[in-house]
């Protein structure tokens, strides 16, 4: 079993031993603004979009072959 | 007028049953000079269990496209003797029975064309339209069929299916069928004549052949002067080195239905001063393998550090047809190494500003930050979300979708206890998001691939390069078990909903 799998393993068996209690109270309740603080992008997903982009860029006038 | 509305003079109608003693290896023998792609178009209408087959001959005073493709000739071969043309039709009935609404399986139309006049005739499957044998049910998703009326001896008829070409050699050549069969596709018209790409491509068979092929300059020529977006990506080994998987790239086309072109490097040992030959194929569609080890063992035993699956590591074989064997074929996934690949077109009815690879990725950052930020809701399924979320083991799958398809879609989706998402919800989004937009799912592993089902979805816009640094400007909207959020006036607004189980994951009807 792989770390990530045991991770999850652990995790959904304390879930399924503390049955959560569902919470009708939060049914109907007005939606609510999110801070979006909320989100931060991970520096690798940032890399990767920059390395697509420029790969892109740099590709996007070239013609090679015949088909 | 084109081969499918041109009138036929009857030839022959053949008893095709094999009781009957009909063989195709024979038929083509005799007739059509042992053809390989016109037997494998008959043995695709034996597996559709054709009875019969009916032989049309079409001539040039009665089809204007045949005329024109032969004047093409003309100018290109000076030696060129004429062409003829036969349009074979399948059938479930027996010759000469009436038809039934269900007897009429498909069409080819093959083409001889003398080009001097002591060489044999050379001959090719002008164009061909069968239904695909494997559907949705045996795990085969080809998105781009189509429907057409073709006018036969028996009367007229309809069929369903993705129009496959093959090249003569002379006046189009495989990125000509290849981008005819895509356009097919896409274009309100359902097909595309070989004049009207080479007059966009400046192709006049006199200072401008086919000779040498087509080049990518001049296939997107043609996809601009008819209207078509297009995304292209490159990879020429020690000048433009593609930095990702080309495969991923691949499927983000298909899956939103639409076709792509794949062209390769074929292994040539001496190659000229050009290079060495290159093929381009269309692709049409993906089969899917809910048993796949790869996902599992790519990430267990061979070092993958991705943080969750794309759907598209249960994809076992791209669907395609290939103009050199004929129609429906399929590539297994990793046939292709990135050594031989050289090329993507990937069309898209509409511009998309965000690649579904880099808009998968956003929207993994996204799903994660809420599960960082919400770990537990208090009802099961949205919190083995959260657990999957943040164990990095989410299946994602994106789709670039209508906004008409994704709300019938919602409002169609129940889970398990037949719960069915806020109305005035639905009513919101349908008042505030655009036409189009990249809908990710998430699901989990025997979720998605077995049940075919999610705990929701995200919404991310595609209208707009994404920004830099990276903001929750993209973000429409997202629904995930007991939670819905979406962008008002450029706040973003969070609320709890009754419906908090898994639901199906979106599926395109197929005609």
């Amino acid at each position: 079993m792989t770390y990530a799998t045991q991770q999850l393993t652990q995790a959904l068996q304390e879930l399924t031993s503390n049955a959560p209690a569902f919470q009708a109270s939060r049914i109907g309740r007005p939606a609510e603004t999110v801070d979006p603080q909320t989100f931060e992008f991970s520096a690798e997903i940032e890399t990767f979009l920059e390395s697509k982009r420029a790969y892109s860029e740099r590709t996007r006038d070239v013609s090679f072959g015949s088909y | 007028m084109d081969f499918r509305g041109a009138p036929g003079i009857f030839v022959d109608w053949h008893d095709t049953r094999v009781e009957a003693g009909f063989s195709n290896f024979l038929f083509v023998d005799q007739n059509y000079r042992s053809h390989p792609v016109l037997r494998r178009i008959l043995s695709l209408a034996r597996k559709h269990d054709y009875k019969s087959l009916l032989v049309e001959e079409i001539r040039e005073g009665d089809c204007s496209l045949l005329a024109e493709e032969n004047a093409a000739l003309a100018i290109r071969c000076p030696g060129f003797q004429g062409g003829t043309a036969h349009r074979l039709s399948f059938w479930r009935c027996p010759p000469g029975a009436p038809a039934g609404p269900q007897d009429f399986i498909g069409y080819a139309v093959f083409k001889m064309d003398k080009l001097d006049a002591h060489a044999a005739p050379e001959g090719h499957v002008y164009e061909a339209v069968l239904p695909p044998v494997r559907l949705t049910e045996h795990n085969n998703y080809i998105r781009c069929i189509r429907g057409y009326s073709v006018r036969t001896d028996a009367g007229p008829q309809t069929v369903s299916g993705v129009l496959y070409a093959q090249q003569n050699g002379q006046t189009f050549v495989c990125a000509h069928v290849a981008l005819r069969t895509a356009l097919a596709c896409l274009l309100p018209d359902g097909d595309v004549t070989y004049s009207r790409m080479n007059a966009l491509a400046g192709i006049d068979h006199v200072t401008n052949t086919v000779e040498r092929g087509l080049e990518p300059v001049a296939m997107e020529a043609i996809l601009t002067g008819v209207g078509i977006c297009f995304e292209k990506i490159v990879h020429e080994p020690k000048k433009f080195d593609l930095p990702t998987e080309f495969q991923r790239d691949l499927y983000g086309f298909i899956e939103s239905g639409d076709p792509a072109l794949l062209g390769f490097a074929l292994d040539d040992p001496n190659p000229g001063p050009q290079g060495g030959s290159r093929h381009i194929v269309p692709i049409i569609g993906h089969t899917f393998n809910d048993d796949a080890w790869v996902p599992d063992a790519q990430r267990a035993y061979f070092d993958n550090q991705l943080s969750y699956f794309s759907s598209e590591s249960w994809l076992s074989s791209y669907v395609l047809h290939d103009d050199n064997f004929g129609p429906y074929y399929c590539l297994p996934r990793h046939f292709l190494k990135k050594d031989n690949f050289r090329l993507i077109l990937g069309m898209r009815k509409h511009p998309v500003m965000v690649s579904a690879t880099e808009i998968e990725a956003v929207a993994l950052d996204f799903l994660r930050a809420v599960a960082v930020h919400h770990p537990k809701l208090g009802q099961i399924w949205y919190d083995r979300f959260s657990i999957f979320a943040r164990s990095g083991l989410l299946v994602l799958r994106s789709l670039l979708i209508e906004k008409k398809n994704y709300l019938d879609h919602l409002s169609a989706c129940r889970t398990r206890d037949e719960v069915s998402v806020e109305a005035d919800w639905v009513s919101e989004l349908e008042k505030a998001l655009p036409e189009r937009f990249w809908m990710i799912e998430a699901s989990a592993q025997e979720l998605f691939t077995v049940s075919r089902r999610k705990f929701g979805e995200i919404l991310l816009d595609c209208s707009k390069p994404l920004p830099k640094p990276l903001d929750p400007s993209p973000l429409l909207a997202m629904r995930l078990p007991g939670m819905l959020w979406h962008s008002e006036a450029g706040q973003l607004k969070m609320r709890t909903s009754a419906q908090q189980g898994h639901t199906p994951i979106y599926s395109a009807l197929q005609p």
